[in-house]
């Protein structure tokens, strides 16, 4: 069956690029997965996890140095001080899987494998404290490992010549971090994240959902063309479809001279 | 070295007993130790652990935890980029994700050194002078479940905490005393992985000793028990009575924690506020030095005892039950058994210097006093004299004393008479004489029912009398007479009814030195003669009354040679009230029976240490903690008292 059977324009990408994507992120703009005290951005061989970052970055930016503030707001207690600790709290991993599964190994607790049409996520965590005593701070390490499974629907139409905006419809399936014991504080935690997305995701749904605006340019062909999400049928059960180690997308276009 | 050494009052807790004092306000109070979604609030079933519970928590449907109300929206409005192509919903008004959650404090221990506690390794061992305390958590989460399974289980798991800390104590001068730690350790334990509790570990140790981070917690003692304050009369809010810690050089830690025990060394300022004092003067009284006027220290004694009557003890044969408090209505039985001993070291230990135990004995003194009326007829010579007396006493002035031997007394103790009317009735055989022209005329015969002379004789100014008292300190267990068979003490309580321990001074001795009638009482009751002997010739012929006087109606004739009575009235009077009245043997009955039915201290069995919280439907009932092993020594420097917190 070709591409095209059921919409003009037939577009995938697969999870690997997405994945390498980010790892060409994350070596090159340390940054922005990287934070901690002035003491660990000034000895970035302190964090927990050494980066792999690129060799024209000076180490002097692999860490955005973060400033807490000197007192917080104690409530019954009232102004606490806060304590000059070295810390830092690290992204050392983002990755994605595009059903069927075969990126990420999935935690007992998500029944693995991953169900068709279903996008695995994981956020690799680490972070530690170290008492800022020392001149090269020690830190007290250890990291976390959150993973999220999720669907994702999208649909939208615009009249020709107008922007189109696309409603987004993701489906949490679960949430789990690896790492934390006991068992009983690691699933309490689980039930609360997977319950605070799920209504957060409910919330948006009852809400209008996650639209987002997209405005072709066919500058060059003089001629009006609006893309949307083809319509579900039977032949194309899934729109987007994420199978295939891929996220594939079916645009029907309206196109006006 | 006496406990008092270094400061009027020395408080010393054991852990044993803060321990169980704690278990008593958890099962008790168990909405101070469990807190939950309201869907666990009153379904013990579906906590994590199942709390212990006094039965009078479910008796009155108490709640079993503290709902804890989650906020019904999140505001995650600045979350998502600020892209103008992303359009989300208003994201201010999140609603909270529906969980039900429980956070229980399951159980809690307080060691002071030396240690037993087992700390985790990062802790060591308990250091010299500090303290450890252990918090068991027991937490879970679940989603709300739909109503059809509304006993979903939750996701549960337990943590402890431990704690190591020192202490220093500060007061305020307005009667509170604060105790402020001085962190030295705290391990989280239970969760994994080692760095995410070694992080923890050490954010909350730094935060812990950043100066000013941890609050000192206050305890007024003047509010309660120890050190109490009027909170009526006139000098209602006048008067303080104020702590200050002891600085004694000599004292090494104050607060100390050594030997178990928490220690502290305080001294006392009992001041009066100026102003219009009806009960007492006003000005500082350094307790420790001079004692409190008398108005003051009855007021501060009274507000302790407010309400209370005693009964009297096994009363002698013919002992007459008249003292102020003991006419009252009796409401307890000191002579029941004391509740069984638990077993192990004192939990409590409250010394009191000297100064202020002369204080408590001088109030128990000064509340004593003394009424009668008492009719006795004397055959003298054929004639009948009647004595009746109506007195009222008290004590006043003398010097306490305190030995090494356990006791504690008044000597040189002065008696004060409020009221002493002493009527003299004179039933004199009938005298006749033959007057020239006049025949025979005759006079008196009375009868006792209509005596010849009456002699009033207002005696309050003329007597003099020392009595001297001493006693041991012992402890007493009063049982209160209203209470019903089968009444728990819970109930008793709530009634008013609650049993008490009191520590007395037992009489060893009271003596009642004869009553010395001043001479000049002599003049007096000749001058009432005289003038009752000129009524009786008041009916003679007015030529003939100075005859009748002089020849036989004079006082002396009267007195010495007509009823034989001696030269010396006033040492007669003295016997006759004293000794053949039984006025010594009575007073000296009184007394002993006063000083063992008038507490120095009393407390409360079981003791209310949180009342009746009515602030919530249903009310939560008052927790109460049973006092056992109360005991009483003495010396020369100080009283003490220990005793021990009652198991459930």
């Amino acid at each position: 069956m070709a591409l095209t059977s059921f919409a003009n324009v037939f577009a995938s990408i697969d999870d690997s690029v997405i994945d390498g994507l980010a790892h060409k992120l994350m070596f090159e703009r340390p940054a922005l997965f990287n934070y901690g005290d002035a003491g660990v951005a000034a000895h970035p061989e302190a964090l927990c996890r050494a980066p792999s970052v690129d060799a024209s970055i000076p180490r002097s930016a692999w860490v955005k140095k973060v400033i807490l503030p000197a007192t917080v707001d104690g409530k019954q207690l009232g102004t606490l001080t806060v304590p000059a600790l070295n810390f830092c709290a690290q992204i050392t991993a983002v990755e994605i899987d595009f059903s069927p599964s075969d990126v990420i190994t999935l935690p007992p607790e998500l029944n693995p494998p991953l169900p068709g049409q279903r996008v695995a996520l994981h956020v690799g965590l680490a972070a530690g404290l170290g008492d800022g005593t020392t001149p090269t701070p020690s830190l007290h390490c250890f990291s976390l490992d959150l993973f999220l499974v999720v669907g994702i629907q999208v649909e939208g139409q615009a009249p020709i010549g107008q922007p189109i905006t696309l409603r987004v419809h993701p489906a949490v399936g679960n949430i789990e971090i690896a790492g934390l014991t006991p068992d009983g504080l690691r699933d309490s935690l689980r039930i609360l994240l997977t319950t605070f997305a799920q209504t957060l995701i409910k919330y948006i749904e009852d809400h209008g959902g996650i639209r987002i605006k997209a405005q072709p340019k066919f500058d060059q062909v003089k001629i009006k063309i609006n893309p949307f999400p083809a319509p579900v049928v039977p032949g194309l059960p899934n729109n987007p479809a994420v199978e295939q180690n891929q996220l594939k997308t079916f645009v029907d276009l309206n196109i006006a001279p | 070295m006496g406990l008092t050494d270094y400061g009027d009052i020395y408080l010393a807790i054991h852990e044993t007993g803060i321990n169980l004092l704690l278990k008593h306000v958890m099962r008790q109070r168990p909405g101070l130790v469990n807190f939950a979604s309201s869907v666990f609030a009153n379904n013990i079933k579906l906590l994590c652990t199942p709390p212990e519970l006094d039965p009078a928590v479910t008796e009155q449907h108490n709640r079993l935890v503290s709902v804890l109300q989650l906020p019904a929206t999140l505001d995650l409005h600045s979350l998502p980029p600020n892209n103008p192509n992303l359009i989300l919903p208003d994201l201010s008004r999140v609603p909270f994700p529906a969980v039900d959650f429980l956070v229980q404090v399951t159980d809690v221990g307080v060691d002071f050194y030396p240690g037993t506690m087992d700390l985790p390794a990062d802790l060591g061992q308990l250091p010299l002078q500090m303290m450890a305390f252990h918090l068991s958590l027991s937490a879970g989460l679940r989603n709300t479940p739909p109503p059809t399974i509304p006993d979903a289980p939750l996701s549960c798991f337990g943590l402890t905490l431990y704690l190591v800390a020192g202490a220093t104590a500060t007061t305020d001068g307005q009667g509170r005393v604060n105790v402020k730690p001085i962190p030295g350790g705290f391990e989280l334990t239970g969760i994994g992985p080692n760095g995410l509790i070694d992080s923890v570990n050490l954010l909350v140790n730094r935060f812990a000793k950043q100066p000013g981070n941890v609050p000192a917690a206050g305890y007024l003692v003047t509010q309660k028990g120890l050190l109490s304050v009027p909170s009526s009369g006139p000098n209602a809010g006048r008067v303080q009575v104020i702590p200050t810690l002891s600085t004694s050089p000599n004292l090494a830690h104050n607060p100390a924690i050594e030997d178990d025990e928490f220690k502290l060394w305080l001294n006392v300022i009992t001041k009066l506020q100026p102003g219009q004092i009806p009960l007492g003067e006003p000005g500082t009284i350094n307790v420790a030095g001079t004692a409190a006027p008398d108005a003051l220290a009855s007021q501060l004694f009274s507000e302790a005892l407010a309400g209370e009557t005693f009964s009297v003890a096994p009363a002698p044969a013919g002992a007459l039950a008249v003292t102020a408090a003991a006419t009252a209505q009796p409401t307890y039985d000191w002579t029941g058994p004391i509740p069984d001993a638990p077993p192990g070291p004192d939990h409590l230990t409250v010394s009191i210097a000297g100064s202020w135990v002369d204080q408590q004995f001088e109030l128990v003194k000064n509340h004593f006093s003394f009424a009668s009326t008492k009719h006795l007829e004397v055959d003298q010579a054929g004639a009948k004299i009647l004595f009746d007396y109506d007195i009222l006493l008290h004590l006043t002035s003398g010097k306490i004393t305190r030995t090494d031997t356990g006791s504690i007394g008044l000597s040189d103790g002065d008696i004060a008479w409020d009221r002493m009317n002493l009527q003299l009735g004179l039933c004199i055989p009938q005298q006749c004489v033959n007057l020239p022209g006049l025949g025979q005329h005759c006079v008196f015969g009375g009868t006792p029912a209509n005596p010849d002379i009456r002699i009033p004789l207002d005696l309050k100014n003329y007597l003099r009398s020392e009595i001297e008292v001493a006693g041991t300190p012992s402890i007493g267990y009063g049982k209160n007479k209203a209470r019903t068979p089968g009444m728990t003490d819970r109930q008793a309580v709530a009634s008013g009814e609650a049993n008490k321990w009191g520590v007395f001074v037992h009489p060893d001795k009271v003596h009642v030195e004869p009553i010395d009638v001043d001479d000049t009482v002599n003049n007096l009751i000749d001058q009432a003669v005289a003038a009752a002997l000129a009524q009786v010739t008041a009916n003679a012929p007015a030529w003939a009354r100075p005859l009748l006087m002089g020849i036989l109606f004079n006082s002396k004739y009267i007195a010495q040679t007509l009823l034989g009575l001696p030269d010396q009235l006033n040492g007669w009077i003295s016997e006759k009230i004293g000794v053949d009245m039984n006025l010594i043997a009575d007073l000296t009955t009184a007394l002993a029976q006063h000083f063992l039915t008038f507490p120095l201290f009393a407390l409360d069995d079981p003791t209310t240490i949180m009342p009746e919280d009515t602030s919530v439907n249903p009310p939560l009932i008052p927790v109460l903690v049973p006092l056992r092993d109360l005991k009483v020594k003495i010396d020369h420097q100080e009283l003490t008292v220990q005793g021990k917190v009652g198991p459930n």
